[in-house]
């Protein structure tokens, strides 16, 4: 590469990345501001610094590892079942009118409903265990999952399934080779939304059901919790949002690569 | 029509109501057609005279209320006034699939789809997306899709409407020559009468509610035809007088399609 493109490439760089570091120094700039001015007491409001070295003493500790490493197994498998019984019930609902009737506005009145109000019944359904959390996860991204697909399908361009018609296309090749892959932005867009509610629902899980034999970030902040340990707290809080804002990230990539496919996405004049 | 010669369509009768009780209309009323083999016929009239409706009935895309359509087995294809074209696919992938969709082999594919695009004067478009082609290229790329199936009788829903004059007129030169080197069956829906002077062997004007074929105009004209040729001129003002006529002649009623 020449030196005027490599020179280019890297004010590229430089325009996507300041606006987003300016804004991180502003927050810190303002948290150190209040942590100087003592608006809470040091010990329950810790300064960024502290916040952290706590970080940095993460990557030795195995016990954050194996926090960490429960939890995103949690997430992985919840989201996975969720993608698995979401798109199921999305496909059943979108081809039985019946179906559609009888449990539709269910579903999305569903979306609608905090999931933590379902842990009082999970919990009296499957004790403090593994599965009381799961299960709300899944019923967390299902509905959304679901609901992406359907209106996915219902707003696949009639123009597109009676060119297809003509062409020869009919049941299940009609929905392999038109309906799904024109379903298929919203799809992803439904995606989207499922992981942050199962994300959200997993968390709430780890707090409310304890299970003190096995680690998770959950665990983790009960215990700094009755610590006091304000640091820890945060580092941990730093933690779950970044893991939340990467794998949204993933997710909108594949969404805009869908998109710039076909033409679509932002146009700003 | 001459003898001999044997009928690619044979319409009997064929109606259409839309709607029920108080909204119900009548969109098309006992229409008779007859269209040879290797004709090019188009289907004349203002909106709401029921030209699109009877076009989708003979591709099967609605049943007609009462009547029969009969193709003899012919294989049919049917350009809309948008291309249509798959967007989450390229060039080579939308005339594939028409093809994987007749059953041809996988091996086949890309000969065909480039035999095709050389049909339509879009040779090497192949990885090209619909977005980024013009509407005169994307309408280019539906006929070549679908002449993939190897379609005997096209249906053309208004496909060049949307189009700007200049790339309509380079259209019609590339349709009249796909037909003739083709053999194909050609019903082309129309409200543009320069356009089906232009194109038919026989143009059908149709009159509005209820949708009936008023008359049959035959266009004797040598082809290749040109639409600057002074005999287009004079058949379409003709034909447009007839339309005025049938117009002003139909009473008021809610407009079908």
């Amino acid at each position: 590469m020449s030196a005027p493109a490599t020179e280019r490439r890297g004010a590229r760089v430089w325009a996507r990345t300041w606006p987003p570091l300016l804004g991180l120094a502003i927050l810190l700039a303002v948290w150190q501001g209040l942590y100087v001015a003592e608006v809470r007491p040091p010990w329950v409001f810790p300064a960024p610094v502290e916040v952290a070295t706590v970080l940095v003493d993460f990557v030795t500790d195995p016990v954050f590892w194996s926090a960490l490493g429960t939890t995103l197994t949690r997430g992985v498998i919840g989201f996975g079942l969720a993608l698995v019984i979401g798109t199921a019930l999305g496909i059943a609902l979108s081809s039985s009118r019946v179906l559609r009737s009888a449990v539709g506005s269910l579903l999305t009145g569903l979306q609608t409903m905090p999931s933590i109000a379902w842990f009082p019944f999970a919990i009296l359904l499957f004790g403090l265990t593994e599965n009381a959390i799961m299960f709300v996860v899944i019923l967390g991204a299902v509905p959304s999952i679901a609901n992406g697909l359907i209106s996915g399908i219902d707003d696949v361009p009639p123009a597109l399934v009676r060119t297809a018609h003509t062409l020869g296309a009919r049941g299940v090749s009609m929905y392999r080779f038109v309906v799904v892959p024109a379903a298929l932005p919203t799809y992803v867009a439904g995606l989207k939304q499922g992981w942050a509610f199962a994300w959200r629902s997993l968390m709430a899980g780890e707090l409310l059901v304890v299970i003190s034999a096995r680690p998770s970030l959950g665990v983790q902040m009960t215990f700094f919790r009755e610590f006091a340990d304000t640091a820890s707290l945060l580092a941990t809080m730093v933690v779950i949002l970044v893991i939340g804002m990467l794998v949204d990230g993933v997710l909108s990539r594949v969404s805009n690569a869908v998109r710039a496919k076909r033409g679509l996405g932002a146009v700003r004049l | 029509m001459s003898a001999g010669t044997s009928l690619a369509i044979r319409a009997e009768r064929v109606s259409k109501t839309f709607g029920r009780g108080e909204a119900q209309v009548l969109a098309l009323d006992a229409v008779d057609l007859e269209v040879a083999d290797g004709e090019f016929v188009c289907l004349l009239g203002r909106s709401g005279c029921g030209k699109s409706t009877l076009l989708s009935m003979i591709a099967g895309l609605i049943e007609p209320t009462t009547g029969v359509i009969d193709m003899g087995g012919r294989r049919v294809g049917m350009m809309f006034q948008d291309s249509n074209l798959f967007p989450w696919l390229t060039v080579e992938g939308n005339i594939s699939l028409a093809l994987r969709l007749s059953g041809a082999p996988r091996s086949e594919w890309a000969d065909r789809t480039a035999e095709l695009l050389d049909m339509v004067h879009l040779p090497g478009m192949q990885d090209r997306r619909p977005h980024e082609l013009s509407g005169g290229m994307r309408q280019r790329v539906a006929l070549a899709r679908s002449l993939a199936q190897d379609c005997q009788i096209l249906l053309m829903d208004e496909p060049f409407a949307a189009l700007d004059a200049i790339t309509r007129d380079a259209l019609h030169d590339q349709i009249e020559r796909v037909w003739h080197e083709r053999r194909l069956t050609i019903v082309f829906v129309t409200h543009n009468v320069r356009e089906a002077a232009r194109l038919g062997d026989r143009v059908i004007v149709m009159r509005p509610s209820p949708g009936r074929i008023a008359e049959e105009v035959p266009v004797l004209l040598a082809r290749p035809r040109k639409m600057d040729d002074p005999m287009i001129a004079t058949r379409a003002a003709a034909l447009h007088d007839k339309l005025d006529q049938y117009h002003a002649e139909a009473p008021q009623q809610r407009g079908a399609r």
